[in-house]
């Protein structure tokens, strides 16, 4: 096929007929700028042979102009097939049409579609789109890193080519689309993963879940059972705890227990009654007899009451002859007493003269030695005064001395630092005019000078030199603080009383020798102080006050001249001791009568007050009894005491006849059959109640599980399951066939794919080989580069987007020569391809499309002219009508 | 005195192996047939239908189910129908006939539950002596008790029963009749149930047979059948006709193909079962042979047919494929061809299984070459 012209009207930019003009068999080149409308050629190119003029598409509406949406693209094409000419024209959108020419012969529309389809080997697809190898040998912009995407009809006729090729037909393309419909139908199927899904997936669902509700009613079905069975054991339970005629026996012999239990009650009643009446005729009978002694326990106590007043009378007369006798001896007693008392004192007295005449001796040593000490405390005293006041006229003590101390070193140091701030001036002068030279109007002399301040110097003869020492400032200083230290040491000595230095220290030599002095007069006087009392002026006034007591006792002594006639001290200690003896013995004999004369006293009172309670009691008792007997003699007491006898013996003996009448039943017992019979009743009733709620219960649960027919939903249920089972299997055993034969198929359309590829390969490899040296191309059965092996094997995918898109291009020369070779219709359109491209591999590039387009048309569109001027190519161009 | 004697209606009987529409005709058939059994004891004037029991398939069906054949039976008020339980729908405790007591029972029908003789007519001049089950297997005979069951004197004793005069070979007797059951117990007729296929057992002991079949394996032996008894008195000998009532033809059958010729020899057996209602007609084929490629086709085309005129077709086994160098010509040449040799080969070799796979793949496989030849011959 050759293009040979190509006109565009309404056409996106190209509103008015535009005319691609220059074209030719090989190589053309349109090359324009970005924005030229290239890719518009192109599009309006493939739309003209693609699509129907039918077509209301998004493409095809794309391709309206810019500036009038309401007008029709109009495509005309001039081509020609082999030697035969042929004209398209089509007409989209608004008034669409077409009209094609092929030699003689011109179709219109759909018959004009079709006959283009069949010449171009196009094959609809549907929405207005026609598809063939066309579809990959025009490659659009942007779209030469692609591969070229072949199928149906285009895939066909290129496997055609290359069965042709090998002379025979390989079946693969056959192969290939069966192997696609056995994958569509295994598709059904299985998913991508292999797992089951639509009506397969389905089977195994349903029969999984038949298979759990057969569980689930077989697990119903067991527990129906189970309640019917649970039932059958309930109604005859029912009919056995409901049976009337035990009830009836049993209701008959609770009332009869009942009735022995009344019975029973009855008796117990009696006897109680016998027994509160024996117990009755027992209390008269008491109280009865009671009565009776009582009586005569009050008489016996009156008459023991009236013998003891009588006692109590008698041992009242000898306490009173007994408490007189022991008065009168009592006042014997003291009267010995009051003698040995006197005769006591008068030992005492006489004791007491004759320890005071022993003691006067003693008191004249004491007197002595008192008056001694009075003595020498008083000079003590005044040795130390003395000293003292001596020491208080030193005032040159241990502070004050390094008071001066310290104030002669403060006047040192101020006197070192004046000097230390003065020029000194040594000089030497002849003794001649040593007198004559002056300073500050005074001569000068010596041989060195200090000057502290401004100093004039006159020597005479020649004149005044004036010295004036640096730091005037810090010597006057200095100087001031040297005369306030010397003041201040003056102003210390002068407090000490001292003239000088010397003098001080002497005054403080002095001074220590009087403290001395003072601290051994004090030592002495505390030698004379005793222990308890170191204060010297009260030791001095208590020596002087004992004096004085001491002078007291010796005049109280020389008062009594008879002392001396008394008998010596022993004596009378001992006359003393005798009298003291006496009238503890006086004291000791008074006890015993005193003693006599107070029990006896306290026996008469006792026995007043017991003769006058006993009499009491005696007149009441008597009062109480004389009452009674009035009230009821003795007679009558006797007579109801045997009364009452006789009514104890005949309670006593209806006791027994009531013993006697006791039924043979226990009371316990019987109650325990009562108690027994109704339980039994009571448990029945309850039995039977629960017995029917319960029956009534698995009743309706039973008609429930009835009514939903367990059973016939089992047996459904597990047709059911069958069913799904059978379609599960039927499913499996579809999915192994399919498998099988996708395998199959599979692998004999490798086969054959490798055989009729071999062509294809063959018609690439040399202008591979333009550009890869000794590179091999390995082909897809969708005719796809999978890889190429240069050194080393690559995929195609990982290649570099230069070299995918070298690769693209040459596998789209390689098919179009293919068909080329093969007399099928093939030209190749590049819009902006090679792009990636460097110049090295460009200029090769150049060279394999310049050796293909001796049998190819090529239309390449670029907007690098200057890259595509050395093509050596037609050169395009696009004329406008009226520009 | 006459009566229709039927047993073993089983209804609600699941059919495993049917699909949903089918499963659904075949039970409305057992349905249908009563009202069917009704019309024939009018027709020669019966006054009663003695049931023979397993009136049920299910001992708990649904409820639509349990009251589906009383309300046929209810149609016929001027026939008493007598039942009793058979080892499908035994009388157990609070089974399947205390519902039915529980809902009550029209007039016209009598369920002999207790075992105690009762009038089979208004006038009293036939009595049945029920055998029915209280399990659905018992150990012991369940008409034992007939021989000594009391009736009036000079009536006609007809009794009524289920289970089996024969053990067939099993270590387990159940149900089991004795085989003179009515000569001992003075019966002057024993309407038995349980055997599907209708059989006399002597002159006055007969099974009916299932009125509408259910199974390939009773289908030729007289199932599908009710009798009419005629008795004209104690003594009478009984006068049995059969009667068809059912509906479905139950067929088996088995072939093995070799040549093309038997596929149409089969196909023509098969169509020919009945060929005026091949729509009731179900056919269980056991398959076995080999045939060539083109074999399997017409084979797989026959069932295809037979499967939409039948009312089921069920298929046991397949003719595997016989090898033949011509049959690879289908393929023509190339990859579609080495692959159908190769699932030629794998189709002659091997566990059966992989033989059968393959053989299928192979058979699917010419299907789609033969679609597509079509397709390019239409285009064409």
């Amino acid at each position: 096929m050759i293009l040979h012209g190509l006109n565009v009207t309404n056409v996106r930019k190209f509103v008015a007929p535009t005319q691609l003009c220059g074209l030719g068999p090989g190589l053309n080149v349109l090359a324009a700028r970005n924005e030229f409308g290239k890719s518009t050629l192109l599009a309006a190119l493939r739309a003209a042979f693609m699509w129907r003029y039918s077509s209301t598409g998004r493409q095809v509406k794309e391709l309206r102009p810019f500036s009038d949406q309401a007008a029709g693209p109009i495509v005309n094409v001039d081509f020609s097939i082999g030697n035969i000419a042929c004209h398209l024209e089509k007409r989209f959108l608004s008034r669409a049409g077409m009209s094609l020419r092929v030699g003689d012969e011109t179709f219109s529309n759909a018959d004009a579609e079709e006959k283009l389809q069949d010449i171009m080997g196009l094959e609809a697809q549907g929405r207005g789109e026609a598809c063939g190898v066309w579809s990959a040998l025009w490659v659009t912009q942007g779209d030469s890193l692609k591969q070229p995407e072949l199928s149906g009809r285009a895939s066909d006729a290129l496997t055609a080519c290359l069965e042709g090729e090998l002379g025979n037909i390989t079946g693969g393309a056959e192969a290939t689309r069966l192997l696609a419909m056995v994958r569509d139908e295994r598709a059904v199927l299985l998913d991508g993963r292999g797992r089951p899904k639509g009506r397969y997936k389905a089977a195994i669902e349903e029969e999984e879940a038949a298979s759990a509700e057969i569980t689930r009613l077989l697990e119903r079905r067991r527990a129906l059972e189970d309640d019917i069975e649970t039932l059958a054991e309930k109604r005859r339970l029912l009919h056995h705890a409901d049976d009337a005629t035990r009830h009836e026996q049993e209701t008959a012999d609770l009332m009869q227990a009942r009735r022995d239990r009344d019975r029973l009650h009855q008796h117990a009643a009696r006897l109680k009654a016998a027994r509160a009446e024996v117990q009755l005729a027992h209390g008269r009978l008491a109280i009865a007899h009671d009565a009776i002694t009582r009586r005569a326990t009050m008489e016996a106590e009156r008459q023991r009451l009236s013998a003891r007043t009588d006692e109590l009378r008698a041992a009242m007369d000898a306490a009173q002859q007994r408490c007189d006798r022991a008065e009168q001896a009592t006042a014997a007693r003291r009267h010995d007493l009051q003698a040995a008392t006197v005769r006591l004192q008068a030992a005492q007295e006489m004791h007491r003269r004759a320890s005071q005449r022993e003691k006067a001796s003693a008191w004249q040593r004491e007197q002595a030695d008192a008056t001694t000490l009075v003595t020498r405390l008083e000079q003590a005293a005044a040795q130390v005064a003395q000293a003292e006041l001596h020491l208080a006229t030193l005032r040159v003590d241990d502070a004050m001395m390094n008071r001066l101390r310290q104030a002669e070193r403060t006047a040192d140091r101020a006197s070192a630092r004046y000097s230390e701030q003065a020029a000194r001036i040594e000089f030497s002068l002849r003794p001649d005019i040593a007198g004559q030279v002056r300073i500050n109007g005074a001569p000068l002399s010596g041989t060195q000078l200090e000057i502290t301040a401004a100093t004039l110097l006159h020597i005479p003869g020649i004149g005044d030199i004036r010295i004036t020492p640096p730091g005037a400032d810090d010597h006057a200083h200095a100087l001031q603080a040297r005369t306030q230290a010397r003041d201040a040491l003056a102003a210390l000595l002068a407090q000490a009383g001292c003239a000088d230095m010397t003098a001080a220290l002497e005054a403080h030599v002095t001074r220590q020798q009087a403290e001395r002095t003072v601290s051994e007069a004090r030592k002495m006087q505390a030698h004379l102080l005793s222990a308890d009392m170191t204060d010297p002026a009260a030791a001095l006034a208590a020596a002087r006050a004992r004096v004085m007591e001491l002078d007291r006792l010796l005049a109280s002594v020389a008062q009594d001249p008879d002392a001396a006639a008394l008998p010596p001290l022993a004596e009378v200690q001992d006359a003393l001791g005798t009298a003291e003896a006496q009238v503890e013995a006086a004291r000791a004999a008074l006890l015993s009568p005193d003693g006599e004369a107070r029990q006896a006293r306290d026996m008469l009172t006792r026995h007043r007050t017991e003769l006058e309670q006993a009499q009491q009691q005696l007149d009441r008792l008597t009062l109480e009894l004389t009452r009674e007997r009035m009230a009821q003699p003795d007679d009558t007491l006797a007579t109801r005491h045997q009364e009452a006898q006789a009514a104890r013996d005949t309670a006593e003996g209806a006791l027994r006849a009531c013993e006697a009448d006791r039924p043979d039943e226990d009371e316990a017992m019987v109650d325990a059959r009562i108690s027994r019979l109704e339980r039994t009743l009571e448990n029945r009733r309850t039995e039977v109640g629960e017995l029917r709620q319960d029956i009534a219960a698995l009743s309706g649960r039973i008609g429930i599980a009835e009514g939903d027919g367990l059973d016939e939903r089992i047996a459904e249920h597990e047709r059911l399951r069958d069913g799904h089972a059978r379609e599960r299997a039927e499913c499996a055993r579809q999915v192994e066939i399919l498998t099988l034969l996708a395998d199959t198929l599979a692998a004999t359309a490798q086969d054959a794919t490798e055989q009729y590829l071999a062509p294809l390969t063959r018609a690439m490899e040399p202008a591979l080989r333009g550009l890869f040296p000794r590179a091999q191309v390995t082909l897809g059965t969708d005719f796809s580069i999978t890889g190429i092996t240069r050194a080393t094997a690559e995929e195609f995918d990982t290649l570099s987007d230069g070299t995918r898109e070298q690769i693209a291009v040459l596998a789209r020369l390689g098919m179009a020569d293919l068909l080329h070779t093969r007399g099928q219709q093939a030209m190749v359109v590049l819009d902006d391809a090679l792009t990636f491209s460097d110049s090295g591999r460009m200029e090769q590039m150049f060279d394999i499309l310049t050796e293909m387009s001796r049998r190819l048309q090529i239309i390449i569109l670029t907007c690098r002219s200057e890259q595509f001027a050395g093509l050596g190519a037609r050169r395009l161009s696009v004329e406008t009508a009226g520009a | 005195m006459r009566f229709v004697h039927t047993s073993d209606w089983q209804v609600g009987k699941v059919f495993r192996f049917a699909d949903d529409s089918t499963q659904s005709v075949l039970q409305d058939q057992r349905l249908e047939v009563i009202g069917r059994i009704g019309r024939l004891a009018r027709e020669h004037g019966a006054q009663a239908v003695v049931v023979a029991g397993d009136i049920y398939d299910h001992e708990i069906p649904v409820d639509r189910t349990l009251r589906q054949p009383i309300e046929r039976m209810r149609q016929f008020p001027d026939l008493c129908w007598h039942l009793i339980a058979g080892n499908h729908d035994p009388n157990v405790p609070g089974g399947i006939w205390d519902r039915l007591h529980a809902i009550g029972l029209p007039d016209n029908i009598v369920a002999h539950l207790d075992g105690r003789p009762a009038p089979m007519d208004p006038a009293g001049a036939a009595w049945v002596i029920p055998g029915g089950l209280k399990r659905r297997h018992v150990a012991t005979d369940p008409t034992a008790d007939m021989d000594s069951a009391e009736t009036p004197a000079g009536v006609i004793r007809v009794g009524l029963a289920h289970g089996s005069v024969r053990d067939f070979g099993s270590d387990e007797v159940q149900n089991r009749i004795a085989i003179d059951r009515a000569r001992r117990a003075g019966l002057s007729y024993l309407a038995l149930g349980d055997w599907h296929g209708q059989q006399r057992i002597d002159e006055r002991t007969w099974y009916s047979g299932t009125p509408e079949i259910d199974g390939f394996d009773r289908g030729g032996d007289g199932g599908g059948h009710a009798l009419v008894v005629d008795l004209a008195g104690p003594n009478a000998r009984p006068e049995v006709t059969s009667h068809r009532v059912g509906r479905f033809v139950w067929h088996r059958d088995s072939a093995t193909l070799t040549q093309e010729q038997d596929i149409a020899a089969l196909e023509h057996r098969l169509r020919n079962i009945d060929p005026q209602e091949a729509g009731h007609v179900l056919v269980w084929l056991s398959v076995r042979g080999a045939l060539s490629l083109e074999g399997l086709q017409a084979y797989q085309d026959m069932l295809d047919a037979l499967g939409s005129a039948l009312r089921l077709l069920r298929v046991d086994g397949e003719p595997t494929l016989l090898p033949h160098a011509d049959d690879l010509d289908l393929f023509g040449t190339g990859a579609v061809r080495a692959a159908a040799a190769i699932l030629s080969e794998r189709a002659g070799e091997g566990p059966e299984e992989q033989r059968d796979i393959a053989t299928a793949a192979l058979r699917r496989l010419a299907l789609m070459v033969g679609a597509g030849d079509s397709r390019k011959g239409a285009a064409s």
